[in-house]
């Protein structure tokens, strides 16, 4: 797996490409506590993302507590929203 | 109320004495009656030839003429006669040629007789047509019968009646004496002669059977009743009253008492010993229980082991409470499969002993990693340096990789294997262990193609009797299960059918089966290091071996958390990864050496979103996307294998 991160004005945006599963989880935890303090807004891109596991998703959890809830997820295939789903994340977090 | 011995013996003692007392009256009147008929005929004799004397020195003219005074004279004398001889009557008549009509000449009675029936009946001259006796008749032709006199029954009474023959000058014919006896002298004499017989015969007769009753009752039947008492109170309750009986007799009773108290010694003894004996073996069984209940700790009555590329199952069943038999069935830490059977040399609890004791260093060798041949080597060294009762074992033990589907074996003198879809195969005969130093068992191999099983089994198996003595043989062995498809089905069929083939038997032998089927399709296998970072090796394989769909990613999602569980926190040294699809499924097994950890018995509920971030959704990823869980500890190992479907239903 591959992350990209982009800051723009206060706004980051991680964007993961392959399979987040529990070999990469520990990437995107670097990319997330590497998210500077005048980020506002967080926005993960799943566009290119094929697969995440739930060491994936307890880095998302722990984005949304850093971030005070300002977390976007964007591109999300059907498949990674069910397994969001099935997790419960659609209910809490902000999914567009 | 019980019968007595007293009462029938009073019984049978009247009714004999009542039959007694009857038969010796009748004898005695018989007797009485014989010798009073005898008297009768010296009697009336007498009185004949007195009356015949006088008769024939009368003056014939007058004598039969009924007005003279010699008739008078000679009627008085008549009297007298009667009143002497004790006669009631008696008469002199003759009859006519023809013998119908009697005519009566004189006729006399005795006080009570001779006014009515002499004078009144038969004056001189009357007549009689009676019928004649033969007596009379013999008379009227001069001859006596007298043994024979007529009984005569009539209004008057009964009398018996002799006749004498008389001559009379100037008569051709005979005249006839007529004298009766009066039976009522019979009757009265015979009647005295009985009674006086018979009343002190009974008297004394019943006397002596008093005194024999009280003697019974006091030397027989009242002993008798002490002794039955207490034998009663020594049943109920033997310890309450065990003074010995004493009559101080040297009789048959005496003896009784002897014998008794004889035997109530014995009895007690023997109750003792019965009671001794009946705790030591509600001990001892009791104890064979908690043996038994040890023994299938470590040999199950039955026992199954599945996982990608095979299929185990054994059973095990003890003739006795506990058994020889042995079998070893469990997944190694590297995923192989170790099997072992084992038939230890005799039976019950010398066996059980000996059997645990080889199965512990087997199991321990192939667990670390020993190969089959060595670990049997190493064992048999192990007996022989210790083993002072010479017991032996033969054992087949394999370890099978499912991967290359290939069981390394070696055998110990053990029963040939039997391969389903292939035929009994021929290993090494090899040697019993515990027997010989150097007993140079062999390491074998063989591949087992999708679909073969291999069975191993003792020899309560192929030893099994019938009820008409037949053995169940390797024949039936390999018809029994020629057409199965996998462990449990061979295991079962094979145990059925030795059962049927010996109903009616007891059980003689343990019976041990053990079969292992190799699974249909590929089976891939990955050793890895227990870290987080080699997930991605496994990531890969499996997508090659399934592709890369959504089926397949959903699956991940529960691979990804199991393996996560072990290198995170498990402690494992080491991961093994056995995977095999199969029908549109996909079985994978990890298997790792870490402590005991269930997955499936850690649920962990509802929790808040904020708290995800310390995990708890994995178990939950498990549960929604396997269609089938089951965790084992086995070996050391935690065993846990997930199945899931590839196909969208």
């Amino acid at each position: 797996m591959s992350i990209i991160t982009k800051t723009e004005d206060n706004t980051t945006t991680i964007a993961l490409f392959g399979w987040l599963d529990a070999s990469a989880a520990p990437k995107f935890a670097a990319a997330v506590a590497a998210v500077g303090q005048d980020t506002t807004k967080l926005v993960v891109d799943f566009k290119e993302l094929e697969y995440i596991c739930s060491a994936g998703l307890r880095q998302l959890v722990t984005a949304h507590k850093k971030m005070s809830g300002n977390l976007v997820i964007i591109n999300a295939s059907t498949e990674v929203r069910e397994v969001l789903h099935m997790a419960g994340f659609d209910r809490r977090l902000n999914i567009a | 109320m019980r019968d007595s011995i007293l009462k029938r013996f009073a019984i049978v003692t009247l009714v004999a004495l009542t039959l007694a007392a009857a038969a010796s009256l009748a004898l005695s009147y018989l007797y009485s009656w014989n010798e009073t008929l005898k008297l009768g005929a010296t009697q009336t004799e007498s009185a004949a030839d007195v009356v015949s004397y006088n008769l024939q020195n009368l003056d014939e003219d007058e004598v039969f003429d009924p007005d003279s005074e010699v008739y008078d004279e000679m009627r008085g004398n008549l009297r007298w006669v009667c009143e002497t001889y004790n006669l009631k009557y008696i008469s002199i008549y003759t009859a006519d040629e023809g013998l119908t009509t009697r005519t009566y000449y004189y006729a006399a009675g005795d006080e009570d007789e001779d006014d009515e029936l002499a004078r009144q009946y038969f004056p001189f001259g009357a007549t009689s047509d009676t019928p004649f006796d033969k007596a009379e008749i013999a008379a009227l032709s001069g001859k006596v019968l007298s043994d024979s006199p007529e009984r005569i029954k009539n209004e008057y009474g009964t009398t018996y009646a002799w006749y004498y023959p008389l001559k009379m000058k100037g008569y051709d014919r005979y005249f006839v004496i007529c004298t009766e006896f009066n039976v009522r002298v019979i009757v009265t004499s015979v009647n005295d002669n009985a009674l006086s017989f018979a009343v002190p015969m009974i008297t004394i007769l019943m006397l002596v059977i008093a005194l024999e009753i009280l003697l019974l009752q006091r030397d027989v039947v009242r002993p008798l009743r002490v002794v039955s008492s207490k034998m009663r109170n020594f049943i109920q309750d033997r310890a309450r009253d065990n003074t010995p009986l004493d009559f101080a007799r040297n009789d048959e009773i005496g003896e009784i008492a002897e014998s008794f108290n004889q035997m109530s010694i014995n009895i007690e003894n023997y109750v003792d010993r019965i009671q001794e004996m009946t705790e030591e073996r509600v001990a001892s069984t009791t104890e064979l229980q908690v043996a038994r209940r040890i023994q299938l700790g470590f040999v199950p009555e039955t026992s199954r082991e599945v996982g990608p590329g095979f299929e185990a199952f054994a059973m095990f069943r003890a003739a006795r409470e506990v058994g020889g038999d042995f079998y070893d069935l469990f997944i190694r830490e590297d995923g192989r499969i170790c099997v072992v059977i084992a038939d230890v040399s005799g039976k019950g609890v010398s066996a059980a002993l000996f059997m645990a004791m080889c199965r512990a260093m087997v199991h321990e060798k192939l667990k670390r990693g020993v190969n089959p041949a060595q670990a049997l080597n190493e064992v048999n060294d192990s007996l022989l340096a210790n083993n002072p009762e010479g017991m032996y074992v033969t054992a087949f033990a394999g370890v099978y990789d499912p991967s290359g589907s290939e069981l390394c074996f070696a055998n110990a003198g053990h029963t040939k294997p039997y391969v389903v879809g292939r035929g009994f195969i021929v290993p090494d005969t090899g040697i019993a262990l515990g027997l010989f130093e150097d007993a140079e068992i062999l390491e074998e191999r063989i591949k087992l193609v999708p679909g073969e099983g291999i069975m191993l089994y003792t020899d309560g198996a192929t030893e099994a009797a019938s009820a008409g003595d037949k053995l169940f043989g390797e024949g039936r062995l390999a018809e029994a299960i020629c057409d199965t498809h996998d462990a449990r089905e061979a295991v079962r069929t094979l145990a059925d059918s030795i059962d049927a083939f010996a109903a009616g038997r007891e059980q003689f032998d343990d019976l041990t089966l053990l079969c292992l089927f190799a699974g249909e399709g590929d089976v891939w296998h990955w050793e890895l290091s227990p870290e987080i970072a080699s997930f991605s090796t496994l990531r890969y394989g499996i997508l090659e071996l399934c592709g890369n769909t959504t089926m397949v990613r959903r699956a991940m999602l529960a691979i990804d958390e199991a393996f996560s569980n072990v290198a995170n926190y498990s402690g494992a040294t080491r991961v093994d990864v056995w995977a095999q699809r199969e029908d549109g499924k996909l079985t994978v097994r990890l298997v790792d050496d870490g402590v005991a950890f269930d997955p499936l018995a850690h649920e962990t509920g509802e929790r808040d979103f904020e708290d995800l971030d310390d995990g708890g959704m994995g178990i939950m990823f498990i549960r929604e996307t396997a269609s089938s869980l089951l965790y084992e500890r086995t070996g050391g190992c935690n065993v846990f294998s997930m199945t899931f479907e590839l196909e969208e239903q």
